[in-house]
């Protein structure tokens, strides 16, 4: 897995590259929380290139999106599609989050 | 044997380094040495050949200037004789006269050819000659002394010019050494230049003897003379004197070589060469030049030990200086470098100590800033960050034992709430079930479930916690006690089971751990399979007569996320041998070493692939199969399969 | 002025000293007889063997007291023979001839000793001699005792060189005043070497080459002498051969004894010279196929005699038996025990 950030007033857009299994829930949650702790409040997540996500994936986004929300901030998704938006769909998590078609406008809802 | 270099090794740096540079100056002492040695013993040698040549040349010189006086006589005497016609009377006068005015002259004749001087006389040579202060007169000639064939006579005729000869001792005149000048005289008579006689000048040859015996040259080296035929004319060796020649010497030492330097000096050469031994009984140098007069050759020899004698003694002593200076400075050296090497030394004594381990310990402080210095703080540096990373590998060693004891834990929890007595239900006759985990080396949290609520109803569940650890091990142990707990109150569909488990797992839970858990209850009498999922896999349903299939699942999210989160119920009717088959996503999720997924294709085939009913069997077949594609790749996640057979409501075997 | 010895005059009564201790005992005993030898020349190893025969007590073993005198151009052999003042003596054999028929003298041979002749005519290579026919128009010096073999090979070779008269030196050739010049094999062929000379650079002609072998050395005595005594004759050939052979057998020991001799006589030579005669001896005594000591053939003796009388050396050729009575043959009688 790859993730590309971009700052992009007033978030932070992480973009999801590839398989986000087990083995890549540690480093999506260190990147979030470095910039959690940089202050930032607003993020994107871009999943429009995230080819699998498994349940550890799922999980942990759904941690972060907990820390997040407790520290008063929010995170939208943006350009999920496909198999991964079965997946969430399937596991209930479709209902936690809010989506968008494109970053856009996720940007504009954050 | 093995000693030797092993003291070598173990001699200290400052007797290495000093025994080096001694080699090295050696070297070069050595060289010096030998170059000036032969440089002293050419210069030597040049300065013998010089002196040898003065002290031959003066002596020649000497002799010489006798000789050459001696000869004006008789050829005065020969002028004279061939300017006119004399009476018998005033040649004997004048022979007697010329005696008289040189000293030098030991006798002289004038010797005529046979009836030349007096038609009626064969012999004509008077002879006159000293006798203390007198002067004798007689005549030489007669049948016994035919002085014509007389080598005086005869040979200045023959070679029609003056001749010296060859030295002879005079037996009746008192056994001195004696020789001969001779001239020819000449008279032209009808236009020819007649053979008239000869003028003969005798010296005696004492003087010429005490000339050359007085030379000498270093302690025992001595001139000597040998005449035109390489007999010894002198020699301090009396026994040579007119009885051996060079080359009878030579013959009887067996000496080519000598032969050859004697062969130059009658030949007239001049010359300086190293004898070997016949005359000394040593090696010696002979430095010969002619008298060219006479034809003779005079040589001075001198032994070469005598002539090297300063050089060798002058070597000795270099020598012995320098062998003292070799100790001095090899003692010199040992001082400087045992200085030198005193911090590494110490450095050595420390490092030893670092080495047994203690690294607490204090360097020798070390104040140069030479290569010294430098090691000895590199040194320090060297010792800290080991000492940082000791403290460092101890602590990592003791997290990677605590971590591996709380993987044990983990272990022996999760394991530990696992019903693992298979076949679980043997009086059970409708349905057949099968379970199996294989936990990760880091426990991941798999959990699977199942009891009868009562004779015709079997939950069953299996889950996946979201963490991994001690954490996870006993977050899946809450859950499957409270499944369990709330599922037993009977009563409850699953969907209604997984909200109170969820309500319950939301509270408190800071750890921020969710589970996801598929259930279900499955009534083996009838077959009807009521069911609920918390985001879960689907499991494949293998119908009797079809393929694997994704079972239809409501939505449902993951437990422990929200506390307000709901939950459906599906159901559907289980036939005989209808194949149920619950897994985690470490199945699918299991990786080969190119870090591709098993995938779920890969489960379907594999479940496709098996005919047989036993679901143990089907288990065994997914876990052969994924340990196969995982080729060795470490397993990352626990790997839960549960299989659940439905025989049908009424099996035979009942 | 005297390059030779005329001072000579004692008889040096060689071996005196090493028997006169046997002397005094044996001249009481009747069977040993005096006898006293004189060489034709001065003492060398040319006569090596009697000095030997001395000095080894071969003379005494044959019951004889033998003194040898020194000889030399002062004691010429025919006056001591035959003033009785030497027994026997030893000379060429046309030395011998020539005395018998010049001086009447009854010289007998009773054995000769030298088989092969010594002398030799030698030459530079450098003057262009390689064969006797080179020497036509050269200059040659011969000794006047010594030149019928040299007269005879001119005549062989119908050369005429002109010749000189060759004194007691080889100074003549050494300085370039002759082109050959005569000399012993045994004696100034050394010399000439011993001057400086390379053998390979001289031409030599030995006599025998050309079919002019004269035998040299044997041991004379008068007529009478052999009549009187032939078993002392006997005795002193046979004792001498033996000093030979010792001397031949034994050379360094032999050249102690001769340069002993040539000491006391103040000879003007060297031990190295004397080895090189001694060796020579042996070649010209005992050349390849030689006949036993003490043998002249006729033939030989003939062939001397001839040429002697030829060229008028001689006027008679004694008879062969008169002449030669081989006396190593006979055992002698009243031989004593050895």
């Amino acid at each position: 897995m790859q993730i590309i950030i971009a700052k992009k007033a007033p978030a932070i857009i992480l973009s999801i590259y590839g398989h986000f299994n087990a083995a890549a829930t540690a480093e999506f949650e260190r990147i979030f929380n470095q910039h959690l702790d940089a202050g930032e409040r607003h993020f994107v997540l871009n999943l429009a290139e995230m080819t699998f996500i498994s349940s550890a994936g799922l999980c942990s986004i759904l941690a972060t999106a907990k820390k997040i929300k407790e520290r008063d901030g929010n995170i939208v998704i943006c350009a999920l599609q496909g198999e991964a938006l079965k997946v969430f769909e399937i596991s209930g998590f479709a209902a936690l989050f809010s989506f968008y078609p494109t970053e856009a406008a996720a940007l504009k809802q954050v | 044997m093995k000693t030797a270099p092993l003291t070598f090794r173990r001699t200290s740096l400052a007797v290495k380094f000093g025994l080096m540079v001694m080699a090295g100056t050696s070297l070069v002492f050595a060289a010096a040495f030998i170059y000036n040695h032969a440089l002293s013993r050419r210069s030597i040698l040049r300065n013998a050949e010089i002196n040898a040549s003065n002290l031959a040349g003066a002596t020649v010189g000497r002799i010489e200037a006798v000789l050459n006086g001696v000869e004006k006589i008789p050829c005065y005497m020969a002028l004279c004789l061939e300017q006119r016609t004399w009476a018998r009377e005033d040649l004997t006068a004048f022979i007697s006269n010329g005696l008289a005015a040189n000293p030098d002259i030991f006798g002289s004749t004038v010797a005529f050819e046979p009836y030349t001087f007096d038609p009626h006389s064969r012999f004509f040579a008077p002879y006159c000659y000293h006798q203390g202060t007198d002067i004798r007169q007689i005549w030489l000639g007669s049948d016994q002394y035919q002085y014509f064939n007389w080598d005086w006579y005869i040979l200045p005729k023959e070679l029609q010019r003056s001749v010296w000869s060859e030295p002879f001792f005079d037996e009746g005149g008192g056994n001195i050494l004696m020789t001969t000048y001779s001239v020819p005289f000449y008279r032209l008579l009808n236009g020819q230049r007649q053979f008239q006689g000869i003028v003969t000048a005798d010296i005696a040859l004492d003087w010429l003897v005490n000339m050359v015996a007085s030379v000498s040259y270093l302690k025992t080296g001595y001139a000597f003379l040998i005449s035109q035929s390489g007999v010894f004319v002198t020699h301090p060796d009396k026994r040579l004197i007119m009885r051996q020649s060079i080359f009878d010497v030579a013959e009887g030492a067996n000496d080519a070589h000598l032969r050859q330097v004697g062969q130059a000096m009658v030949h007239g050469d001049t010359g300086f060469v190293r004898l070997e031994s016949p005359f000394f009984g040593k090696p010696a140098w002979l430095y010969y030049a002619p008298l060219k007069s006479p034809g003779w050759s005079l040589g001075v020899l001198f032994p070469e030990d005598e002539l090297f004698a300063d050089a060798q003694r002058m070597g000795r002593n270099i020598l012995l200086i320098g062998l003292a200076g070799f100790v001095i400075l090899f003692l010199i050296i040992v001082l400087i470098s045992a200085t030198v090497t005193r911090p590494i030394r110490a450095l050595a004594r420390t490092t030893a100590d670092i080495a047994r381990g203690n690294l607490d310990i204090k360097l020798p402080l070390v104040k140069s800033h030479d290569e010294v210095g430098e090691l000895s703080f590199a040194f320090d540096n060297m010792r800290v960050a080991l000492k940082e990373y000791i403290a460092g590998l101890t602590e990592a060693t003791a997290a990677r034992e605590r971590l591996e004891s709380e993987l044990k834990i983990a272990r022996t929890i999760q394991m530990s709430f696992l019903p693992k007595h298979f076949p679980p239900f043997p009086e059970q006759a409708e349905f057949d079930l099968f379970a199996r985990l294989e936990p990760a080396k880091q426990v991941g949290g798999d959990l699977y479930d199942f009891f009868l609520l009562d004779d015709q109803h079997l939950f069953f569940s299996i889950g996946d916690v979201s963490d991994k650890g001690v954490p996870a091990a006993l977050f899946m142990a809450v859950t499957k006690t409270l499944m369990k707990g709330i599922a037993m109150q009977g009563g409850l569909d699953p969907a209604s089971v997984l909200e109170h488990v969820n309500l319950e797992l939301c509270k408190e839970n800071d750890s921020l751990m969710f589970v996801t858990v598929f259930c279900a209850l499955l009534n083996f009498r009838t077959g009807e399979l009521v069911y609920s999922n918390a985001g879960h896999n689907p499991p494949l349903i293998r119908r009797a007569d079809g393929q694997p299939e994704e079972l239809p699942l409501p939505k449902g999210i993951i437990l422990g996320a929200i506390e307000e989160a709901r939950y459906t119920t599906a159901s559907l009717t289980l036939h005989a041998d209808d194949m149920l088959v619950l897994y985690t996503d470490g199945v699918t999720e299991a990786m080969n070493p190119s870090q591709d997924l098993y995938s779920l294709e890969r489960l379907r085939e594999t479940v496709n692939g098996v005919s047989d009913q036993n679901p143990k069997t089907i288990v065994d077949a997914i876990f052969q199969s994924v340990t196969t594609y995982a080729a060795g790749a470490p397993q990352s996640d626990d790997i839960t399969v549960l299989a659940l057979h439905y025989n049908g409501t009424s099996s035979p075997i009942r | 002025m005297n390059q030779v010895s005329h001072a000579h005059r004692l008889l040096l009564l060689v071996g005196l000293i090493f028997l006169s201790g046997t002397l005094a005992l044996k001249a009481a005993s009747a069977d040993v007889r005096p006898a006293v030898l004189v060489p034709q020349w001065e003492p060398q190893a040319q006569f090596a063997g009697y000095y030997v025969a001395v000095e080894k007590g071969f003379y005494a073993r044959y019951g004889l007291v033998v003194t040898v005198l020194r000889g030399g151009p002062d004691q010429p052999i025919g006056r001591l023979l035959q003033e009785g003042q030497a027994d026997f003596a030893t000379t060429f054999l046309t030395s011998a001839l020539e005395k018998r028929s010049l001086d009447g003298l009854p010289l007998v041979n009773i054995a000769q000793m030298v088989q092969r002749s010594s002398l030799l005519l030698v030459a530079r290579k450098s003057s262009g001699i390689r064969s006797p026919a080179d020497l036509q128009g050269k200059t040659v010096s011969l000794w006047p005792d010594f030149a019928v073999q040299p007269k005879a090979l001119f005549r062989k070779f119908g050369v005429e060189p002109r010749v000189l008269i060759q004194g007691a030196t080889i100074n003549l050739f050494l300085r370039g005043a002759v082109d050959a010049a005569s000399a012993m094999w045994y004696n100034e062929y050394h010399m000439l070497i011993n001057s400086g000379l390379e053998e390979q650079d001289l031409t030599v002609f030995f006599y025998d080459q050309f079919d002019l072998n004269f035998p040299e050395d044997g041991i004379y005595c008068l007529a009478p002498t052999l009549k009187q005594d032939p078993d002392r004759c006997r005795r002193f050939v046979q004792a001498s051969i033996a000093g030979w052979q010792y001397a031949f057998q034994h050379p360094e020991e032999a050249l102690d004894i001769v340069m002993r001799q040539v000491t006391v006589a103040n000879r003007p030579t060297n031990r190295v010279h004397q080895r090189w005669m001694l060796n020579r001896m042996k070649d010209i005594m005992q050349p390849p196929g030689a006949l036993p000591f003490g043998t002249l053939t006729e033939a030989d003796y003939l062939r001397v005699a001839r040429e002697l009388k030829d060229i008028g050396q001689i006027n008679t050729i004694p008879a062969w038996n008169e002449f030669y009575e081989n006396c190593a043959l006979d055992i002698p009688t009243n031989q004593p025990g050895r």
